[in-house]
């Protein structure tokens, strides 16, 4: 008879893992679910979407599905490396977290949103939202990183 | 150690380079704007090339902030008035041949390239049956019709093909057919015209670069081919420079401010707004034309045009005697004539964009190429809604808003639409190109006086074909109190247009000759006296009436397929006027009580031959040279 094999992940490392699973496959299919209905804009050519000086907009809700799809997949990632290298410090472990989740609303919703109100070929305000959430993103990967490398 | 060295170097690296992206942004030029492939491509040494410099940026530039207003310039005609040709920018079709001066020639493709092939018969039947090939440099238009320009050998000195392509007909023709010149004279064939001429306005910022001494030596450029966004907004390399801050672009969005170093035609006063249109529809000349071939251009939009060109106002070549424009693409030439235009109330002066429009609005429902047409402006919230609709004129004179009101105005009845369309009264088809009658753009009142002393037809008789000047000038007494001038015999007892088309000059018969093909006025005037002399205009010295009176019989079922080619021999022209005149006879014949004597139909519904034959004699056979 063998031992059962323990986990060298705490109970509060196996929450972070759950918890960015859990996000990550979500919003994996709610930015799925707008890639398939921009590209049902495309199909359907629908002028406000398609036509040639809808341009900047077009560009902005697609930079909206990738990088959502995009940092849908980081989370699930994330997830991983909290499971593979339980070294992380709590702290840091919980500043890449937060850091993630947020930059996968305001990332997206800057893009999605500056596709409103665009002015020619500038985009409308909400792009105001990126530097802030660059600079989250900045972050979360750099304590990961630096965590990642932290020595054993 | 090591691994705490990468932690600290990677994140500075990475904040290190951003902020390094973003110092060299601000310290390069504009010019990185331009478009890189277009600077890479090794320039060519045959034809005018495209150089920025003066400030100007191309559209290429403007695309970038300026879809919208891209995209409705990109779909224009005016982008395409002058393109570098390659297949995609032939209209014509590749393989056909086409018969001009003695010379077969064809269109090929190679890669990229367009070429024509030229093969002399007399060369041929002497044993020489390889083909030259030319190379086709550039194009002129898109819209009506197409010339097509090969090098000369001569720095980049080039020429028109003899021949160019009519887009609605589907087919070539001499490319003097397509002016109203006098048979036999065709300036625009000479080595050079381009250069030095067509440059003017058929490209932006063009720079003519011609040794007057030495006509050979041309180095022709222009900023960019067409008509581009900085004709009318003026060069944007410093608009550029300053808009790429983000800070300075937003604070622009947000506070709908105006433009910083560039020019908005339609927040100018009305008539600078005018002229930047003026710059090319009109009529002028350049002070010192050395410094102008060299430097090109010092008229910027915004400037007073007047101050820096002279506006050319009378002359045969151009004008009606009373100083009308008569050719068309002038447009500001008629403009400026305007009593719109030239009262004293600058909130009052009307500009050409009281009608025109030139970025196509998102909400116009238009296809894109009905828009494109004239690009005039839609108006959408009146009975009379359209592109040509009232709503142009009730702006200023809303008086005519009120349907009773203007069929008071009009005294026609409110469901003949043309009748009540200010236009027709006031601006009528008076000027002449592109092979058509075009709308006067000098706003005036039909006036039988001034056609007396003018030869240019009055809007009554441009609908009424069957009337004469008495029938006119009496209209114009009793309802608008107009004092009937002197009339002789013959503008009592015969049709005004009938003497237009015997008697009048090239120009005024290719007018009469388009408008018995004009809808409203075969509604207002009955059609089936008007073969005749349709059929005599086929036979007229000019191209230009020619194809007018062929294009109007075409609208008669009887006379759609004659095939008639209006630059065919005079055997061929001779025959299908017979042709015209013996159906026409043939379906006249046993009719009884169907005559008309102002347009010369006796009662049995015959041609009153000895008056025809003698109003023709009396043909006005001056030259005219009607130069678009």
């Amino acid at each position: 008879m063998t031992e059962p094999a323990t986990s060298p992940c705490s109970s509060d490392c196996q929450g972070y893992v759950r918890r960015h699973l859990r996000f990550g496959w979500w919003s994996l299919l709610a930015f799925l679910t707008l890639g398939i209905l921009l590209e049902s804009f495309h199909g359907f050519k629908a002028a406000w979407f398609v036509n040639v000086d809808q341009e900047t907009r077009r560009l902005l809700w697609r930079l909206a599905h990738a990088h959502g799809t995009f940092f849908a997949l980081v989370h699930i990632a994330f997830a991983a490396t909290v499971f593979l290298v339980p070294t992380l410090q709590s702290g840091l472990r919980r500043a890449a977290s937060w850091c993630l989740m947020a930059v996968s609303i305001v990332l997206p919703s800057g893009f999605f949103f500056g596709g409103f109100g665009v002015y020619g070929g500038d985009p409308g305000l909400g792009i105001f939202l990126l530097p802030l959430g660059a600079a989250m993103l900045f972050i979360a990967v750099f304590v990961i990183a630096w965590g990642a490398t932290a020595n054993r | 150690m090591a691994r705490h060295r990468i932690r600290i170097f990677v994140p500075v690296v990475a904040v290190a380079l951003w902020l390094g992206a973003i110092v060299v942004h601000y310290m390069t030029d504009a010019r990185i704007y331009h478009d890189t492939v277009a600077a890479r491509a090794e320039p060519a040494t045959d034809r005018p090339i495209e150089f920025q410099e003066d400030g100007y940026v191309t559209s290429r530039t403007c695309k970038a902030c300026h879809p919208s207003q891209y995209s409705s310039w990109h779909a224009s005609y005016h982008r395409k008035m002058t393109q570098v040709a390659t297949p995609d920018v032939i209209l014509a079709p590749f393989g056909q041949p086409i018969t001009s001066k003695g010379k077969i020639y064809k269109f090929i493709k190679r890669g990229a390239q367009v070429l024509v092939q030229v093969t002399d018969p007399g060369s041929a039947a002497k044993g020489d049956t390889e083909p030259d090939e030319l190379q086709v440099v550039m194009t002129t238009g898109s819209h009506h019709y197409q010339a097509f320009w090969v090098p000369t050998g001569k720095t980049r000195k080039i020429k028109m093909l003899p021949f160019s392509y009519h887009i609605a007909d589907q087919r070539f023709y001499d490319s003097e057919g397509f002016f109203l010149f006098p048979p036999g004279i065709f300036p625009l064939l000479s080595e050079g015209q381009w250069n030095h001429t067509c440059s003017y306005c058929h490209a932006t910022g063009p720079k003519a670069r011609v040794d007057f001494r030495d006509l050979d030596q041309m180095d022709t450029r222009a900023a960019e081919f067409g008509i581009a966004c900085e004709s009318c907004h003026g060069p944007a390399e410093e608009h550029v420079r300053f808009y790429r801050n983000p800070r300075n672009r937003y604070f622009a969005h947000l506070n709908d401010a105006p433009g910083v170093s560039i020019v908005d035609p339609k927040d100018l006063m009305p008539r600078l707004s005018s002229q930047v249109c003026g710059q090319c529809h009109g009529i002028t000349s350049v002070p010192d034309r050395d410094q102008w071939s060299q430097d090109g251009f010092r008229y910027r939009p915004g400037d007073d045009l007047h101050k820096l060109r002279k506006i050319t106002r009378s002359g045969q070549q151009y004008f009606w005697p009373d100083g009308m424009i008569r050719v068309s693409g002038r447009e500001y030439n008629g403009l400026i004539n305007t009593p719109c235009y030239t009262h004293d109330d600058p909130s009052q002066t009307m500009t050409c964009l009281h009608c025109h429009k030139m970025h196509r609005d998102a909400d116009d429902m238009r296809p894109v190429l009905q828009w494109a047409d004239d690009q005039l402006k839609i108006f959408t919230d009146s009975s009379h809604a359209g592109p040509q609709s009232n709503q142009a004129c009730t702006q200023c004179h809303e008086v005519y808003e009120d349907p009773q009101a203007l069929v008071q105005h009009t005294h026609h009845d409110q469901s003949i639409e043309s009748a009540n369309n200010c236009y027709n009264c006031h601006m009528p088809h008076t000027t002449w190109g592109l092979l058509k009658a075009i709308r006067s753009h000098t706003i005036d009142s039909p006036s039988v006086s001034t056609e007396l002393t003018t030869g240019r037809p009055n809007a009554c008789n441009i609908c009424h074909l069957d009337k004469t000047l008495q029938w006119t000038a009496d209209h114009l007494e009793s309802r608008y109190s107009i004092v009937r001038p002197k009339l002789n015999e013959e503008h009592q007892t015969i049709a005004a247009s009938v003497l237009a088309v015997t008697k009048g000059d090239a120009g005024q018969r290719a007018l009469g000759a388009w408008r018995m093909g004009w809808t409203p006025a075969r509604e207002a005037s009955g059609t089936d006296w008007m073969a005749p002399f349709l059929a005599q205009l086929l036979v007229d010295p000019y191209h230009a009436v020619r194809k007018a009176a062929s294009n109007s019989l075409e609208k008669f079922p009887q006379f759609a397929e004659t095939g008639f080619d209006y630059m065919g021999s005079a055997d061929h022209l001779a025959a299908v006027r017979r042709l015209v005149d013996d159906t026409w006879l043939a379906e006249r014949s046993g009719r009884v009580g169907c005559g008309d004597p102002t347009v010369l139909m006796t009662d049995q519904g015959h041609l009153m031959q000895h008056v025809f034959e003698h109003l023709l004699r009396q043909r006005d056979n001056r030259p005219v040279y009607l130069n678009e």
